[in-house]
């Protein structure tokens, strides 16, 4: 951990400083050594020396046993601190005898004990005349070699604490020469880590590895600072694009996509605003529901793209007509909201309606046509209509129905009785969707006669049998089918229940005649005609037994889809007839342009036959007119004998009324039918 | 005639400057003979191990038979002492006379009988001549080639509870 937390410039100064100590060590160790035996040999050397002299001094002592002169001679050894015994040994025995006077050592005998022996004999004979009569045994305990070792020791140490003190001086100085570079670049490091500035530049001090370094330092900063920018650049970038996204979120979180109107929530929003600003100063304010007459039908005529660009027509309109202050609001579909925050009194909604109303007397014109949108316009007041958001809104909802069901291209204000009329159809609404998954759903079959009375066709009329109500009419549940679109799923249900029921009957060996089903406008969509055919073809039945009738009504819109609905029913075989003919479409032209096979004449016309002669003359042009395009004619409603003698007298080849009989359940009418063919056979 | 004459005054000058010379010259080697003798002696005191007893006696006599030369120089160094004791010079007529001498230096070679030898038993007998040293005596001066040489009886000092150091050995011919 030590070695991590030092600094570079304090690791340097002490490997330098350590590296000279080492160095100073090793050398000062081999010089001690070399000097400790080189001292000790010349110890040696001398004494044997001292020790010739000695024995060439004591020879004649020795010989003439002059004792006294001998220790008087070794007594002169004192002389030499080296020698701390000396012997004069004469036929083995001992005849002088020296021994230094005891001295004080150094105690470093154990360290010079490490590398040589303590002590050191030498022998020199004593010679005289020619022959040995002695020896002389000096014995050295080395002092000097003590001293000189301490002497040494202590110079040593001084010259070593000098010179790893200079040393350390000196790496301390030189370090500078290494650090410096360093120490500027780790200035520059963390000036540019404290304040993310990439712009700053080391300043090169040396040519040397740390200039490449500082060099390549440098270039790196420059690529960084480069990429800084750039990255700045891309983040301003994408901050713009984020601010430009949250924007457009936020938009399309409060406005509609389509027509760039306020939505839904940001319309809330407001009412809430208004809601408590009018708690506090007790104003009034509108709230204005408005819904487009038929828009369904052009959608499912001319396709969502259309209907869209109408809807931002009718928003251009409706924008137009509202204030600085009003918010202008699509919820969905073709269904608008206005809220008008500063009324005085109901006088200014209506002005409002009224405005709105004009504008739409003129005609959008998209893909060069024409199209008479008329708007049906509800209006709930705050506080008399409500004082929340949702009943408010709610209750102008319920408003806008009233005048939707008087006609539309109207307005009107809410009032408590409108609410029971809305709750109604939203009830009805929720039960005939019960209604198609618990089988209340049933069909009446009609029979259809020619002039001689011999039975030709049955029509399928669908009734609901609710379980609390009874029996319920198509005409009060089939509009609110076509405006929510379960038409589609009951359609689907009668052309399966038509098929099934003549499979039945086929089963129970019946003649099979034609049965005609009535096909809304608002079913028609690509693949139903092919659904049609599968469904009749899955029964194995001819498709000359289901005659599909369309109201006049249909030929009004979209005739393209609508021509190659009917085209694709006639390849497949299918009998084509136009029903309720002459309450509708008054060009006559689709006629000959559609493979149209048979006029079902509107009841409306067979009821007053007999009183009205308008009526009689349009029946009679009417059957003219189908005799003269070679179709059959069907007349509807016919319920008298005078109905009957008027038909057949002008031509008409069938007859369909309570005259012969009402709608029949399935059973009945297949009663109806064997009663039939019985008596045709017994006649 | 006057010529041999001046001649003859003039040679005899001659010759009798010459003897003058010659005879000086011979009176300064007796002299440094007679010094180098006296220093012998004073180291003789010195360099002899004594008999134990006599140590106690604050006084070494060095006696000197008969009127040597060497008493002139001794007497100079009549101030010494022998570690000690101090140095007292006699100068005996007869033997008889050196009862309580240390060292008698025989200067005319005496003869030595036994019984003299026998009196001084512990005492170092010094004389001039090799025959002394025949004749008993310890340690003998001779002049060879103008040298002094010391011939020392180390046997009969050794008898006479005497010992002779060997730094004086070392220089004598020692007999054994």
């Amino acid at each position: 951990m030590f070695k991590y937390n030092l600094s570079i410039k304090n690791k340097l100064i002490l490997v330098f400083a350590f590296t000279m100590l080492i160095s100073l060590l090793l050398a000062g160790s081999i010089f001690f050594i070399q000097d400790v035996y080189s001292t000790k040999k010349s110890i040696i050397e001398r004494i044997s020396i001292q020790s010739k002299i000695i024995s060439s001094n004591t020879a004649v002592a020795v010989y003439f046993n002059d004792v006294e002169a001998l220790k008087e001679l070794l007594e002169s050894l004192q002389a030499d601190k080296e020698i701390v015994t000396a012997e004069i040994i004469k036929n083995n025995s001992i005849i002088a005898h020296y021994t230094r006077p005891s001295q004080e050592s150094m105690g470093f005998k154990w360290v010079l004990q490490l590398v040589m022996e303590p002590t050191k004999e030498v022998f020199q004979p004593i010679i005289y005349r020619g022959q040995t009569i002695a020896q002389l045994k000096t014995v050295t305990d080395f002092p000097t070699l003590h001293n000189h070792v301490f002497n040494h020791f202590l110079v040593s140490s001084i010259v070593l604490f000098s010179s790893f003190l200079i040393g350390f001086g000196i790496a301390s100085s030189l370090q500078k020469i290494f650090l410096n570079p360093i120490q500027h670049l780790l200035k520059a490091t963390k000036k540019i880590a404290k304040d993310k500035k990439y712009d700053i530049r080391v300043t090169k001090i040396s040519n040397d590895e740390l200039g490449v370094l500082a060099d390549h330092f440098n270039l790196m900063l420059e690529q960084i600072h480069k990429r800084d920018k750039n990255l700045e650049a891309e983040v301003a970038k994408r901050t713009e694009d984020l601010v430009t996204l949250n924007n457009t979120l936020n938009f399309r979180a409060n406005h509609d996509i389509l027509t760039h109107l306020a939505n839904r929530e940001l319309f809330n929003d407001h009412l809430n605003q208004t809601i408590a600003q009018a708690e506090r100063s007790k104003t009034k304010f509108a709230v204005i529901f408005i819904d487009l007459d038929q828009f369904k039908l052009i959608n499912d005529t001319m396709g969502h793209d259309f209907g869209d660009r109408i809807l931002c027509h009718v928003a251009t309109k409706l924008s137009a007509c509202v204030r600085k202050e009003d918010t202008l609001a699509r919820m969905g579909g073709d269904e608008f909201t206005v809220l008008l925050p500063i009324i005085k009194d109901a006088a200014n909604a209506t002005s409002f309606a009224q405005k709105i109303l004009e504008s739409f007397t003129f005609p959008i014109v998209e893909q060069q046509a024409e199209f008479h949108i008329k708007p049906s316009i509800g209006i709930s007041l705050y506080p008399e209509d409500g004082r929340q958001a949702d009943i408010l809104q709610k209750n102008a909802d319920t408003a806008m129905y009233a005048a939707k069901t008087e006609g539309g291209n109207c307005y009107r204000f809410f009032s408590s009785q409108m609410s029971e009329k809305v709750h109604k159809r939203l009830t009805l609404e929720g039960e005939l969707h019960n209604a198609i998954k618990n089988n209340e759903l049933l069909l009446h079959y009609q029979p259809q006669l020619l002039q001689d009375g011999s039975f030709a066709a049955f029509e399928a009329l669908i009734r609901w049998h609710h379980p609390q109500k009874g029996m319920i009419a198509p005409y009060e549940f089939i509009p609110v089918a076509e405006e929510t679109g379960q038409i589609n799923h009951i359609g689907d249900w009668v052309i399966e229940e038509v098929c099934r029921q003549l499979s039945e009957w086929r089963a129970l060996g019946y003649e099979l005649a034609p049965v005609h089903i009535n096909i809304s406008p608002a079913q028609i969509k690509p693949g139903l005609a092919e659904h049609i055919h599968q469904t009749v073809a899955s029964y194995q039945l001819s498709p000359d037994l289901i005659g599909c009738e369309i109201t006049e009504n249909a030929f009004a819109k979209n005739l393209d889809k609508l021509k190659s609905f009917l085209q694709q029913l006639h390849t497949h075989g299918f009998p084509l007839a136009v029903d309720d003919f002459g309450t509708g479409y008054s060009s006559l032209s689709y006629l000959k342009a559609f493979p149209i096979t048979c006029l079902k004449i509107d009841r409306s016309f067979i009821m007053d036959i007999s009183a009205s002669k308008e009526d009689a003359s349009l029946v009679k042009g009417i059957i003219n007119l189908a005799h003269s395009l070679k179709l059959s004619v069907v007349a509807e409603g016919v319920e008298s004998h005078q109905h009957l003698d008027f038909l057949t007298a002008h031509g008409c080849q069938m007859i369909q009324g309570y005259y012969y009989s009402r709608p029949l359940p399935a059973n009945k009418a297949c009663h109806w039918l064997k009663m039939r063919q019985q008596s045709s056979n017994s006649a | 005639m006057p010529c041999l004459n001046q001649g003859l005054t003039k040679a005899s000058t001659f010759l009798c400057a010459f003897l003058a010379i010659s005879a000086c010259h011979a009176q300064d080697l007796i002299n440094r003979e007679n010094q180098l003798k006296a220093v012998y002696l004073m180291h003789f005191a010195e360099l002899t191990r004594w008999p134990s007893h006599q140590q106690s006696n604050p006084e070494f006599t060095l006696c000197l038979l008969g009127h040597p030369p060497v008493l002139k120089f001794l007497k100079e160094l009549s101030q010494k002492t022998i570690g000690t004791r101090r140095l007292t010079l006699a100068s005996q007529q007869s033997i008889s006379s050196t009862s309580s001498c240390q060292i008698i230096y025989f200067y005319n070679n005496q003869d030595l009988s036994q019984k003299f030898l026998s009196q001084f038993s512990e005492t170092l007998l010094v004389g001039n001549h090799q025959e002394f040293i025949t004749k008993g005596g310890h340690i003998s001066f001779q002049v060879i080639d103008n040298k002094i040489k010391l011939l020392i009886n180390l046997p009969k000092i050794r008898n006479a509870n005497m010992d002779i150091s060997s730094k004086l050995l070392r220089i004598a011919n020692v007999i054994e």
